[in-house]
């Protein structure tokens, strides 16, 4: 009964979310229908999640959710209806191959697997203890989470000035299970899974502007164990994975962008980057460097007006989050030195020491496989393609949230942690948030066909 | 008769482009092999296969509404009590019951030794599952407390993390192997708690 609950919240998303990625979608893209189906998931959770925080301000219980259920059912039918109005051309998954016939059993497999160890897999601490535990008490208090737990000092562990995407998706599940399941809720990060399968496949098509799916691209993503277990991963229900999967789906937008400089594109790259900064803090770094890379190619085509309408979306959402957070008194984490010149010079000397730790994790294979020694000459297989606007967008996608969380660490205070344990702790996962726009583009590197290269 | 189409020389333009080709595809191969083979002894080398076993001895998750908290108990009990492990399949719901009897309106204090490994997470984990009460620690080790209740909190339990309850204070009852629980009716001094 509960794996069929459970199926039900996430077919009510996939029709709100659906809703939503058929509204948006430029009316001159040729949808592929895995690509919609990924976007289902992340808008379906953006949905879900901010419609369950604003009504909780006026609903709770089985009111909240059947509003928040009527509005994704409004959304799937409006979404529908726009979708025919605008003739907007749905391409549909065809193995061309026995080739591809073997990719996507094995993609299948990969994602059974997957499943698997999500339910097998206790949640990592962060998993429960900062992220999931919002959701219990959202359970525990219809559907809403209590005003009392942001102004906790108690519970000033489990960081209530965290945004709430993830969280408030899982409680959208136990206010269909009736209750809170450590167990049963872990099946949300498969979905986020799966939606990262699916822009892995349809982004690189794109990219090399083949209408046929790149099968190759999404099986690499089962080589990067950092993915799949320890913290940050899939299965540990951090919000790592799933940012980085919106990061994917942003980026791709942000690559056709660069390559095309349509209107349309970089809507879209305004829409899906609004999620990031409510899903985790990091995500407003990630946000602020689409909003620099989108500036680039913006101010070359003199789009200035529209990079404007790009920057709302994403703004409202921050601005949102961080007035809400002033407003209710939520303790704030004192984790960082003040951002000054005086601080970066006085912490210059950890600069060795950081970049000594970031070489060893990019070669650390236990984390990553081969996934950034491999970057490099895939790279270089690109650079001599017509796809040189798209790979260096992505590339820079990789490299300047990297920069910008190196930089981090100059400011991060040591009163209770070595800078060491910090990098240790961490890096790995802010590397985790990028990584897949660099499976990404290892797997077009690596899947160009011979019909297709020269 | 059609003519025999004419083969590009070794020193043609075409020859150079098809053999640059054949060096590019290569090069994938091999990357693609040992992305492939790296990635699949990284994964190997954690042995998932120890996940598959849901038993009381297993490190695998049930599919249970406390699969986490439970497995994080069960780790515990590994480490101090691991003959335990048979009795109990799912430690949480003793503990989450046993605090939510107490008389309303109180908070619990977590009393333990700070300088054991699991003292940091079953602090969290009571914390987590005591909500609306907060907790507050003791932490009777090398380290003072984090988290002193102010004067005026109510205190409705005292929960002791492998160690006895005190003198001060009356005997307590064991909610889980190694957690005894002291309900309390009025504040007790700060000094009692890591008394012996």
């Amino acid at each position: 009964m509960g794996l069929l609950l459970f199926a039900l919240a996430s077919l009510l998303l996939l029709i709100g979310g659906g809703g939503v990625a058929g509204l948006i979608v430029p009316r001159d893209h040729r949808l592929h229908a895995l690509e919609w189906l990924s976007l289902a998931i992340l808008c379906g959770a953006g949905v879900v999640s901010m419609s369950s925080f604003l009504l909780g301000w006026l609903v709770s219980g089985t009111a909240l959710r059947m509003i928040v259920t009527l509005i994704c059912l409004l959304l799937g039918a409006a979404g529908i209806r726009h979708w025919r109005r605008a003739g907007i051309e749905m391409i549909w998954p065809k193995p061309a191959s026995v080739g591809d016939c073997v990719l996507l059993c094995l993609l299948m497999l990969q994602i059974g697997l997957m499943v698997w160890l999500s339910l097998r897999f206790p949640m990592a601490w962060d998993g429960l203890l900062n992220w999931e535990i919002k959701a219990r008490l959202a359970s525990l208090n219809g559907g809403v989470i209590p005003t009392a737990y942001f102004q906790s000092k108690s519970l000033f562990w489990s960081h209530p000035e965290y945004p709430l995407l993830v969280p408030l998706t899982e409680a959208w599940v136990y206010s269909w299970l009736g209750g809170y399941h450590q167990g049963l809720v872990k099946l949300v990060f498969p979905l986020f899974y799966f939606a990262a399968l699916g822009l892995l496949a349809t982004g690189s098509a794109r990219i090399v502007k083949e209408q046929r799916t790149a099968w190759l691209p999404p099986l690499l993503l089962f080589f990067i164990p950092l993915a799949l277990t320890r913290g940050g991963s899939v299965t540990s229900g951090y919000v790592d994975f799933p940012l980085a999967v919106y990061y994917l789906a942003a980026a791709i937008w942000l690559a056709e962008y660069w390559q095309t400089a349509s209107p349309g594109a970089l809507r879209m790259l305004g829409i899906i980057g609004a999620m990031l900064p409510w899903l985790k803090q990091e995500g407003t770094i990630l946000w602020g460097c689409l909003v620099i890379l989108a500036a680039i190619k913006a101010v070359r085509q003199r789009q200035l007006l529209r990079l404007w309408g790009m920057v709302l979306p994403g703004a409202c959402v921050l601005i949102g989050w961080m007035l809400f957070i002033r407003f209710i008194r939520a303790p704030l984490g004192q984790d960082y030195m003040p951002l000054t010149m005086a601080t970066l010079k006085s912490n210059a000397g950890r600069i060795p020491l950081i970049l000594r730790t970031l070489l060893t994790e990019l070669v650390n294979w236990r984390n990553w496989g081969l996934l950034w020694p491999a970057l490099l000459p895939a790279l270089s297989l690109l650079g001599k393609r017509e796809q040189r606007e798209p790979t260096a967008a992505l590339f820079l996608a990789i490299a300047l949230p990297l920069v910008l969380f190196l930089e981090i660490y100059l400011f991060i205070g040591t009163s209770n942690k070595s800078l060491e344990n910090h990098l240790d702790a961490s890096l790995p996962r802010l590397m985790l948030q990028v990584s897949l726009v660099a499976v990404l583009l290892t797997g077009v590197a690596l899947s160009i066909r011979r019909d297709s290269a020269g | 008769m059609n003519p025999e189409p004419e083969r590009p020389t070794t020193d043609s333009p075409e020859h150079d482009s098809r053999r640059r080709f054949d060096v590019a595809f290569v090069v994938r191969l091999i990357v693609l092999a040992a992305f492939i083979g790296l990635g699949t002894k990284a994964l190997l080398d954690q042995h998932l296969e120890v996940l598959a076993d849901t038993g009381p001895r297993g490190w695998g998750a049930a599919t249970t509404p406390q699969a986490t908290t439970d497995a994080y108990f069960r780790a515990m009990l590994r480490d101090h009590e691991p003959t335990a492990l048979e009795e109990l399949r799912q430690p949480t719901e003793p503990l989450r019951a046993a605090i939510a009897a107490l008389p309303a309106h109180g908070d619990l204090i977590f009393v333990g030794p700070e300088e054991d490994s699991s003292y940091v997470l079953t602090y969290l984990v009571t914390g987590y599952l005591a909500w609306p009460r907060s907790v507050y620690e003791a932490g009777c080790g090398r380290l003072p407390g984090q988290l002193v209740p102010p004067p005026s909190t109510r205190i409705a339990g005292i929960i002791y993390y492998l160690r006895p309850p005190p003198a001060c204070l009356p005997p307590g009852r064991r909610v889980i192997p190694q957690t005894i629980l002291v309900p309390v009716s009025e504040n007790v001094s700060w000094d009692c708690y890591c008394s012996r």
